[in-house]
């Protein structure tokens, strides 16, 4: 209860138990949450680990589907430069990115 | 280049071209089974293109038809591709074998051995000995152990009193450490005898530590105990002592020679060729065309130069070069007189060599007897008075000896 009083809640959703466990662990969240983990460089490069599957796959839009989110990067010349089962690596001149929960 | 990309090559990969209307749907399928695709792009709105290794593109077949996709091959690349291109020629097999074969031989076998630290002991009677315990060229690195090699070379050489070897790559390093030479005795308190230098008869004794055993108008031969360093005394019983002082004996240089009356001398034309040779991996390619000498009379001196490959680390390429003079033999006599005085002068030379600087010069002979008509013998006698004393390290064992002796007693 303590560590619940400390944290600020910017969400509105309230964290889930998994969530304070993570929190309480000092334990990476993406592992216990089980969470995509996104590595942006800049906004040449970005890698997207732990996704599900690509939804679509165009030169000026890419939408990714993770857990809990559908990501949605766009850009110019966007190209997936390896896709492996865990990793996604994609680069290109990225403009923006939006996470959409699922319906 | 990565390290990825060197790998990818070896491995080999494939380009190819996929059409068809449900493409994410392609590579999600193809992500989930672990065909990892490389380089995806878009090429319009039905048409990508990706790197796949060679197993994934067998996989692919299935995953084609089930998402209706067509899949062709737009180039390879990598080493499979490449050999299969080259399977019929038997020389680039052959080569390839070849290379590896050298490759495996040079890097597990000595190609050369590099010898420091010994300063009287030759380094060719070194290589001797290390080639007799199995350290020489063209041993396979792999069976040598340096620590057996080093306990038989130090058992195997008096002289050396320590002995290092280092096995780096296909190169064996050699440290040598020999023992103290007699004349190097600086401490005054080590035990020490003096020892006689050379033949001679001793004439006067100046001895300031040590018990003298020898006497003036002895005879010693080089070698000989002059002055021990085993003090015996009846009072204090044995004692060593670092012996030291000088012991002047009469000694004699000599030397003799035959010189005949008739000779030939050379007369040099200036005339000179010179030919070089390559050394490659102990075969050599001459790079001259004529193989006889190139004149009737000549002198011939031939000089190696060694090239080491990457950084002397392979030193099998010998670059020899032989160069010849031209002379014309002239036939010459000289009178007995004139042999004589040829004779004694370069003996006398050589000998004032062998002569320590120190040695007081007290008498030159020459004698010559004549052998037959056509030659002399000439031999220079030179008699001097010297110091012949030299210190000697009492040997331990030596000394343990000389304990039994006077307990026994």
């Amino acid at each position: 209860m303590k560590n619940r009083k400390k944290q600020p809640q910017k969400d509105i959703q309230k964290p889930t138990i998994r969530e304070r466990v993570a929190d309480s662990l000092d334990a990476s969240k993406e592992v216990i949450l089980d969470f995509a983990r996104l590595e942006f460089i800049g906004n040449r490069e970005v890698t997207v680990e732990n996704y599900k599957s690509i939804v679509e796959y165009t030169e000026k839009q890419i939408i990714v589907e993770t857990n809990p989110h559908r990501i949605k990067i766009q850009g110019a010349e966007l190209e997936i430069k390896s896709i492996a089962r865990e990793i996604l690596y994609i680069t290109g001149k990225i403009s923006s990115v939006e996470f959409k929960l699922e319906v | 280049m990565s390290v990825s990309d060197i790998l990818g090559y070896i491995r080999g990969y494939v380009v190819i071209r996929a059409e068809g209307c449900f493409l994410e749907r392609f590579l999600n399928i193809c992500m989930r089974r672990g065909i990892l695709l490389r380089n995806v792009k878009r090429r319009g709105d039905t048409c990508i293109d990706a790197c796949i290794s060679i197993q994934g593109f067998k996989a692919l077949r299935q995953i084609a038809k089930k998402t209706k996709t067509r899949v062709t091959i737009k180039s390879r690349h990598g080493l499979p591709f490449f050999l299969y291109r080259y399977r019929k020629r038997r020389p680039v097999i052959v080569g390839l074998v070849l290379f590896a074969a050298v490759l495996w031989y040079l890097s597990t076998h000595i190609m050369g051995i590099d010898i420091v630290g010994n300063e009287r002991i030759p380094t060719a009677e070194i290589e001797r000995g290390l080639k007799a315990v199995g350290l020489y060229r063209g041993a396979a690195t792999g069976k040598i152990e340096p620590k057996s090699v080093q306990n038989k070379m130090m058992t195997g050489f008096d002289d050396i009193a320590w002995i290092g070897i280092n096995i780096k790559g296909s190169r064996a390093y050699i440290e040598v450490k020999e023992r103290i030479d007699t004349k190097r005795i600086e401490g005054t308190d080590i035990p020490c005898n003096l020892v006689a230098a050379r033949d001679g008869i001793i004439r006067l004794l100046e001895v300031k530590e040590g018990q003298t055993i020898v006497k003036i108008n002895d005879m010693v031969e080089k070698g000989d105990l002059l002055v021990s360093g085993a003090v015996d005394s009846t009072k204090d019983g044995i004692r060593y002592a670092h012996s030291f002082g000088e012991v002047y004996a009469d000694t004699r240089y000599q030397k003799s020679r035959t010189y005949p009356l008739e000779y030939t001398e050379k007369l040099y034309t200036g005339e000179e060729t010179k030919r070089i040779s390559l050394t490659l991996f102990g075969k050599e390619i001459k790079l001259f065309l004529n193989k006889n000498a190139p004149y009737e009379y000549c002198d011939k001196a031939e000089s190696k130069t060694e090239y080491g490959i990457f950084g002397g680390k392979i030193p099998s390429v010998f670059v020899s070069r032989t160069d010849f003079k031209e002379y014309v033999p002239e036939k010459k006599t000289r009178t007995l007189k004139q042999a004589v005085d040829l004779g004694r002068k370069e003996l006398e030379a050589e000998l004032k060599k062998e002569i320590p600087p120190d040695a007081e010069v007290k008498d030159v002979e020459v004698t010559y007897t004549e052998s037959g008509s056509k030659a002399v013998e000439v031999a220079v006698k030179i008699s001097c008075t010297e110091n012949i004393a030299v210190q000697s390290v009492i040997d331990k064992i030596e000394n343990m000896n000389y304990n039994d002796i006077n307990e026994n007693t």
